[in-house]
């Protein structure tokens, strides 16, 4: 992070001086300037600078990510409205999944928006359309979009959100834990890919049936940073169908299908997950496929990939694709420590199935 | 085994189309029907073919009614040949007509089925389109073909409504002297609706005047078709002039409204089919 | 028209020309079982495992290794359920254009496809799109119960060509909108799934499947090749074909039955693949006519072959992605369209 640079040259005369009047002002519109001074400019996820005037008193937030981070920030007080998308697992947000809902959240219900008075939407970046700025701005209505989606723009979307809700400290708090166990991770695999086997093939699998996830989409991304390598790497595209013969062709020894839970917090039985596992195991002529042959299938929760937990899939993936880290990786007890420490929640629920245990 | 209609009462639209109908067609007889725009030919032979259901009376064909037989079975009895067929067809001439044997083809074309198509075409002069498609045809080689396909099913009796309505003067001939011979060689009825007067007068044994949905008059052509019926029915002043052994009808002049009312018992019936 | 001289030779030569018209279609025909074949083979020699045609021929009878392992249980499955896709669909159009006497219908115009599709959808809303047996059996379901919908309004008002095309165009938009407030109501996942069933896909296609779409498109062959002659009768109008001794009512609803059984068959287990019910049996017409004789088994062959190649070109344009097999035959059935409707002079059969 910049510092109002206290270096020689501000203190070198009158062109010090100038430098310095300069460097103030320019610091005031960076978005890390550390003074509150607003109103700020932000990049938001589409790369457009957005002005926020205010510190927001009242948000709608409609994207479920987002909303994960404003918890984190301990800013959850703030959110007068949500989307139906917090339907879908009502014991994990608590009190939030009391508030009014404001409809989908790629078509939201602006009047509802409205009636509610917030001065902040918070979005996805490309959901809902644009067409919802130009309609709430003339009501005093700021809109954000921030994803959450991708491990490479998690961090900085925090920092934005951080700065915007003036707490940039909790942020903080909060990234480092992500980046030290990103870190570890990537330390605890480093000495395993060095060596002959080199990177372990994945076959990774988007929602629907024989489309990939590849280059580009958030779980290649904590693919890759599981050590392993998605064989969807020479796609062009980041979701496309293929044949199973490719796939076989390609001979991945793991295999990560996207799945996810309603109430993937108070669900005992991971069913749902299972059944997919199985039908995965089941489909015709995929013994040909290494992964599926030797039964090395995992099967993901969306709520832990990716987003504000994606610490916890990537641990996941990682120690199902490298067994040796079987004693050293715990992805519960990261999970663990990221609701009791950020939500205040116990661990419970069903995020993963496919793993042999120890 | 006659075709005989028996007080047939057809509605549709709220009326009453026809109105206790009765007649009878023998082996190798060809009757034929005459009325004017309106008066129900087209419905009648309908009724006949037992496409339409009548609201009274009924058809038979050699003692059994129509009705009851299976689509089939009527089809070695009855052949209908309507007014006007789809505007576009895809179907070559041959096709077209060896399609008409369905009652008698079984799994492949018999060649008893092949030479009677042969045969039929020949006697309509259409052998040298048989390749070509019927849309392609002009409206009369058309009907021509219809025809065929109706003549080849061998029928025991033929239903034909308007068959020389689109034909130049030497094909009607030909076609009307085609029923007759049809009907002498292999005793094959015909019921045939038709416009021309002279030609129902020269190639029928039997007339039936149709009038709104009833008949007028029936029995021998000549005297069906009198220049008093004609112009009560028609509204047209005819002239009977002698002809070459026989006799033909002269249309002179409409009549006017007035002259009509005095000569007809009901009032003129709406023109509709 | 009476001939005068050379009366015998034009005589002669309207048969001879019918004749050289029958063999020439024959001809087209064996022609078609060929491109059906090629099509086959082609099909069956192009992967991503580098398999070549030898190797894949081997694997038929049974040898070929690993290899040929991976031919018979991932690609021959595709070939097979490619070639009963497309002949199912495509004697379904050329029935059901038949029937209703009109060249645009096919079973999807008669909403057959927006009911299956809405069968898949509701399977997939209700139980995911994981389990292929449930949604494929809802969509089944559907599209039988769209068909008894059609035919019962049909039933109501006589069977007339023009009822069930406007019954089919009513139901084809209360399936769709239901389809689309499914997706509404969705999750993003289900929503993922459902989009892909529409696209179509021969992917998922094993032995079981295969056996059952079978089921539903050989049988009725026979039963439709018996029926050719109605069939010819029928474009010639209702009443020359009752009049010619067919059961009109009988053969509309039978007709529309088995098209229906056909389609649903093909599609609950690939999802939609359009426009081959359209377009093959246009192609079919140009190059045998329209007698059912040949037609029928015309545009079945060209109904395979079209899937096939659509296949195989979905699966080379641009590996190793694969363009959905439902999106390559829209996107060659399109131009082939226009080039239909630019060409046609007369009428348009």
């Amino acid at each position: 992070m910049k510092r109002l640079c206290a270096c020689k040259t501000c203190r070198k005369g009158p062109l010090g001086l100038i430098l310095g009047v300069c460097l103030t002002l320019t610091s005031a519109l960076v978005p890390w300037a550390e003074a509150g001074s607003w109103p700020v400019v932000v990049r938001d996820a589409l790369g457009r600078t957005v002005a926020v005037p205010a510190p927001p008193r009242r948000m709608v937030v409609l994207n479920s990510n987002a909303l994960d981070a404003v918890r984190i920030l301990g800013a959850a007080d703030l959110v007068v409205g949500v989307s139906s998308l917090v339907r879908n697992n009502t014991p994990y947000w608590r009190e939030l999944a009391a508030l009014p809902e404001v409809g989908k959240w790629n078509s939201p219900n602006l009047e509802a928006i409205a009636a509610l008075d917030p001065d902040m939407v918070l979005t996805y970046g490309n959901n809902p359309g644009q067409e919802i700025e130009a309609l709430l701005g003339p009501l005093g209505i700021t809109v954000l979009r921030l994803d959450f989606h991708h491990l490479s723009t998690l961090e900085r979307e925090m920092e934005v959100l951080g700065r915007v809700l003036e707490r940039p400290d909790k942020a903080r708090d909060y990234l480092a834990w992500h980046r030290g166990w990103l870190e570890r991770i990537r330390s605890m695999v480093a000495p395993l890919i060095g060596g002959a086997g080199g990177l372990p093939k994945a076959y990774v699998e988007s929602y629907a049936s024989y489309r990939v996830s590849g280059p580009g989409s958030s779980i290649d991304e904590m693919v890759r940073a599981a050590g392993m390598r998605n064989i969807a790497d020479v796609m062009a595209v980041p979701f496309a169908e293929v044949t199973p013969e490719w796939v076989a062709a390609s001979e991945p020894v793991i295999m990560i299908k996207a799945g996810s839970t309603r109430d993937s917090y108070a669900c005992s039985n991971p069913d749902w997950l299972e059944s997919k596992r199985r039908s995965v195991l089941a489909r015709p002529g995929w013994e040909h496929v290494v992964a599926v042959r030797d039964g090395r299938v995992l099967v993901l929760s969306s709520d832990v990939c990716p987003g504000t937990r994606a610490v916890v899939g990537v641990a996941y993936m990682a120690r199902f694709a490298h067994p040796e880290l079987a004693g050293s990786v715990d992805p519960e007890a990261i999970h663990r420590e990221y609701l009791e420490r950020f939500v205040g929640l116990p661990l419970r629920g069903c995020y993963a199935v496919g793993e042999a245990r120890p | 085994m006659s075709l005989l209609a028996d007080g047939l009462s057809c509605r549709a639209c709220g009326r009453d189309i026809l109105n206790g109908v009765s007649l009878e067609v023998r082996p190798g007889q060809v009757v034929s029907v005459v009325g004017p725009n309106g008066a129900g030919k087209t419905t009648l032979l309908r009724c006949m073919q037992g496409m339409v259901r009548p609201s009274a009376g009924s058809v038979a064909v050699g003692g059994r009614d129509v009705l009851r037989m299976r689509p089939r079975e009527l089809a070695r009895h009855l052949a209908y040949v309507p007014q006007a067929g789809p505007g576009t067809m895809a179907l070559t001439v041959f096709d077209l007509v060896l399609a008409g044997r369905r009652p008698h083809l079984g799994w492949r074309p018999s060649p008893r089925d092949l030479e009677a198509v042969e045969a039929i075409l020949d006697d309509f002069g259409l052998t040298a389109l048989a390749a070509r498609d019927v849309d392609v045809l002009s409206g009369g080689q058309r009907q021509k073909v219809f025809l065929a396909r109706a003549f080849v099913q061998e029928p025991r009796y033929l239903l034909l409504d308007e068959p020389t309505s689109s034909l130049d003067l030497r094909h009607q001939l030909e076609v009307m002297e085609l029923l007759r011979r049809q009907a002498a060689a292999r005793g094959v009825g015909a019921l045939v609706a038709i416009h021309d007067l002279n030609l129902a007068r020269r190639y029928a044994d039997r007339a039936v005047l149709l009038h709104c949905g009833e008949v007028v008059a029936g029995g021998e052509p000549a005297h069906v078709m009198t220049p008093e019926a004609i112009r009560a029915v028609y509204g047209v002043e005819v002239e009977c002039v002698p002809v070459n052994g026989g006799s033909a009808v002269f249309a002179l002049r409409p009549v006017s409204e007035g002259e009509r009312e005095e000569h007809m018992e009901e009032s003129t019936c709406d023109g509709l089919h | 028209m009476s001939p005068l001289t050379g009366q015998d030779a034009m005589v002669a030569g309207g048969m001879a020309a019918y004749r050289a018209l029958v063999s020439r279609r024959s001809a087209a025909l064996l022609a078609l079982a060929g491109l059906c074949l090629a099509a086959c083979v082609w099909s069956l020699s192009v992967g991503s495992a580098d398999i070549g045609l030898g190797r894949a021929l081997e694997a038929l009878a049974g040898g070929g290794g690993h290899q040929g392992a991976i031919v018979r249980a991932l690609r021959l499955p595709r070939v097979v359920m490619g070639g009963l896709v497309g002949l199912g669909l495509a004697m379904a159009g050329t029935t059901t254009q038949a029937i209703l006497r009109n060249p645009l219908a096919s079973p999807f115009t008669l909403g057959i496809a927006s009911g299956a599709g809405f069968g898949a959808v509701l399977g997939i809303f209700l139980a995911g799109g994981h389990h292929q047996g449930v949604v494929a059996g809802s969509s089944f379901a559907c599209a039988a119960l769209t068909a008894m919908v059609v035919l019962t309004l049909a039933r109501m008002r006589g069977a007339r060509a023009e009822t069930l095309i406007l019954g089919g165009v009513a139901v084809m938009f209360l399936f769709s909108a239901l389809t689309s407030l499914l997706q509404y109501a969705a999750t993003m996942e289900q929503v993922h799934e459902m989009v892909f069933w529409f696209f179509g896909s021969l992917s998922k296609a094993g032995w079981n499947e295969i056996a059952l779409t079978a089921v539903c498109v050989l049988p009725p062959v026979p039963l439709l090749l018996r029926w050719c002659w109605d069939l010819n009768l029928l474009m010639a109008g209702d009443d020359t074909a009752r009049s010619a001794g067919v059961d009109v009512a009988r053969v509309r609803v039978g007709g529309i039955l088995l098209a229906a059984l056909m389609t649903a068959g093909a599609i609950c287990f690939t999802g939609v693949i359009g426009f081959i019910g359209l377009v093959a049996p246009h192609m079919a017409r140009i190059l045998v006519g329209s007698d059912h004789r040949f037609l029928l088994p015309a545009s079945g062959l060209l109904g395979a072959a079209l899937v096939l190649g659509a296949d195989v070109l979905g699966r080379t344009a641009w590996p190793p992605q694969v363009v959905p097999i439902g999106i390559m035959t829209s996107l060659l059935g399109v131009p082939f369209f226009f080039w239909l409707l630019l060409r046609r002079t007369r009428g348009a059969w």
